[in-house]
């Protein structure tokens, strides 16, 4: 710790803010009076871009097409991160398939909800500017070659009908026409296994360059791969005229996890595996603000407008714990207590009838399919196999199809008519484990509308961008379906055209 | 500078090395009996992170070797043109000279139905 001050306040009085580059330094390097000017940059290009998901490849795009010789850099060995295997629902306001469908929309009315979602935790001048380029993101994607459905979908807490949604998978027809657009630019490169470890900032506070690890090899055994990963070889990359983070959230990172989410250390992820809080880190060592890092956005396995269809069953006790109605973060809370106090995970359990009712088929398939959701002869196989107590299920189960015939949810008030839901009698049955997932974290670096990093003065750090799930800001307190998308689009364009712009050093 | 990633490289040769001869996998095995050196993976006299081109340059380009599976799995997912990644990811993404080599598709439990052998 004594060492780390020291170093720190040699930063300070030196005017360098190179900070933990010193400190990740090997044991015995003399790069303590080290500064931009002195380095021997390995590499240089315009614009250096960081991630190559869905902001990194708009940054990237932006950045080369209008001129700047551009590399998207990747920690992973496959492109895309959490992008490439997002659903990929993309929300979006006076477009050109509302106008058709009749759909009367409005900015003040997509800010309103997004306002609303995030609980006013949000930067209005941030959702503001999402909200009025959200319909150009969209033409930008679809004429660089992604694939959308024609037509839009309803969707949770969008008060009108504004998302589109990706033909078949975004991997596919989002993602890969847009690697393939950027790699049939002049001077765009590529280059995967490349890790980030420092930002480099010169006397006059602009960040000038990175310090990266090239062939890198990501351990996703590893509690902390940012911390305990010494494979790739150190180079040094200059940026003649900008940075831009598109570097993705944090959700896998469990040491980094372990204290901003104490409650939630038993909850797992459905993100990337290389999403951890390594580029976050770096950019709060060379300056940059980290703010909201301890909010989360959860998802659940099965399509979470079915779940009120079936009976959640505490595992530990076999007993029905909540009205299967209940919000998604509400039902995700109490999961979490269960879990903490020592439960697994509920069980939902429909029957054969009950089962047909399930509206998201796609999800349904994917957890017939993986094993998640099982099918049971009987309800003590069932109990079995969740090792919950077989009279208490069934004892469960028979006052929920009583009550159920009755018309009254004299437990927890659940509406049977209006959620659509099934009595448990005709066998097989159904059932999975219900638990949230990680699935997005909101904090990340603040940004202004022009998607610059400011440090804890709110003052810009120049050359520093970021934008998509890296920076914050944006969503608040949770974020709304469909609108990762345009924000990794909308602030990925933003940050490359800024970025190009920026005088060249 | 040069110091330094030499001894980082020295490191390094205790980190991989070790491991390496201890284990074979199908690939390693393959690579012996063919002949193949070190060297030709790796490009560089210090063991660091074997490059992409060196597997290009005998195997083809990740299209051409995505063909060569196509017909293999034309009722599933070809592992070598996979729905997310295309033929867009390194190899050693999933084939493993030094190390047990596995299906990233599974890596995390996330497609727990693929049973493919990866050599």
């Amino acid at each position: 710790m004594k060492e780390k001050l020291t170093r720190r306040e040699l930063l300070k009085t030196g005017g360098l803010f190179t900070g933990g580059m010193l400190a990740s330094a090997l044991p015995g390097a003399a790069t303590a009076g080290l500064s931009p000017q002195k380095i021997a940059w390995d590499k240089s290009f315009d614009v250096i871009v960081v991630g190559s998901g869905l902001a990194g490849l708009s940054a990237g795009i932006t950045a080369a097409e209008a001129g700047s010789e551009t590399i998207i850099l990747e920690k992973m060995m496959a492109h895309g991160g959490s992008s490439v295997i997002s659903g990929g629902t993309f929300a979006a306001c006076n477009t050109e398939a509302q106008k058709k469908a009749g759909i009367k929309d409005s900015e003040e009315l997509y800010f309103n909800d997004l306002m609303k979602a995030g609980e006013r935790l949000n930067v209005p001048e941030l959702v503001e500017t999402l909200v009025k380029n959200s319909a150009d993101a969209h033409r930008f994607l679809v004429q660089r070659g992604a694939l959308y459905e024609k037509e839009l979908r309803t969707v949770a807490q969008h008060s009108v009908k504004r998302c589109y949604q990706p033909v078949y998978s975004m991997g596919l027809n989002v993602i890969k026409p847009l690697l393939r657009h950027y790699l049939g630019l002049n001077k765009a490169h590529l280059q995967l296994r490349t890790k980030i470890d420092e930002v480099i900032r010169d006397h006059s506070g602009r960040a000038v360059g990175l310090k990266v690890r090239e062939g890198y090899l990501f351990d996703a055994q590893s509690p902390s791969d940012d911390r305990t990963n010494q494979t790739g070889t150190a180079r040094y990359y200059k940026a003649r005229k900008g940075i831009v983070f598109a570097s993705g959230g944090f959700s896998r990172d469990l040491e980094f996890r372990e204290y901003e989410f104490p409650q939630y250390r038993k909850i797992p992820s459905t993100v990337q595996l290389g999403a951890t809080a390594g580029a976050l880190k770096a950019m709060v060592r060379c300056g940059a603000r980290a703010m909201h890092t301890a909010l989360v956005r959860f998802a659940i396995s099965i399509g979470y407008e079915d779940i009120e269809k079936g009976i959640l069953l505490d595992q530990r006790t076999g007993k029905r714990f909540i009205g299967e109605g209940a919000s998604r973060m509400g039902l995700s809370y109490k999961i979490v207590d269960l879990s903490n106090a020592g439960s697994s995970w509920p069980a939902l359990i429909y029957d054969v009838e009950g089962l047909k009712t399930i509206y998201d088929r796609d999800k349904l398939e994917i957890i017939l399919n993986n094993g998640e959701m099982q099918k049971f002869d009987s309800l003590d196989q069932l109990a079995e196999y969740f090792k919950m107590p077989a009279a208490e299920v069934n004892a469960s189960i028979k006052k929920y199809n009583e009550m159920f015939h009755a018309g009254i949810d004299t437990e927890f008030g659940k509406d049977f008519k209006k959620t659509k839901a099934s009595p448990i009698e005709k066998a097989p049955f159904y059932a999975c484990p219900v638990y949230p997932k990680f699935n997005y974290t909101q904090g990340g670096i603040l940004i202004n509308p022009k998607a610059q990093a400011l440090d804890m003065g709110n003052e810009v750090i120049p050359g520093l961008y970021v934008a998509g799930e890296a920076a914050t800001g944006v969503h608040g307190a949770v974020r709304v379906t469909g609108c990762s998308t345009v924000d990794c689009t909308v602030y990925g364009r933003i940050a490359g055209r800024e970025a190009h712009m920026m005088k060249e050093i | 500078m040069k110091k330094l990633s030499l001894i980082s490289a020295v490191a390094m040769l205790f980190l991989i090395s070790q491991p390496a001869l201890a284990q074979q996998s199908e690939m390693a095995k393959k690579h012996d009996s063919a002949g193949v050196t070190c060297m030709q993976c790796h490009n560089q006299e210090i063991p660091t992170a074997a490059l992409e081109i060196n597997c290009t340059s005998c195997h083809g380009a990740p299209e051409a070797v995505a063909k060569l599976t196509a017909e293999k799995y034309k009722q599933y997912y070809n592992p070598h043109d996979p729905l997310h990644y295309g033929t867009y990811s390194e190899c050693a993404n999933c084939h493993r000279q030094h190390k047990e080599s596995r299906l990233e598709c599974n890596n995390s439990n996330c497609h727990k139905e693929f049973k493919y052998r990866v050599p």
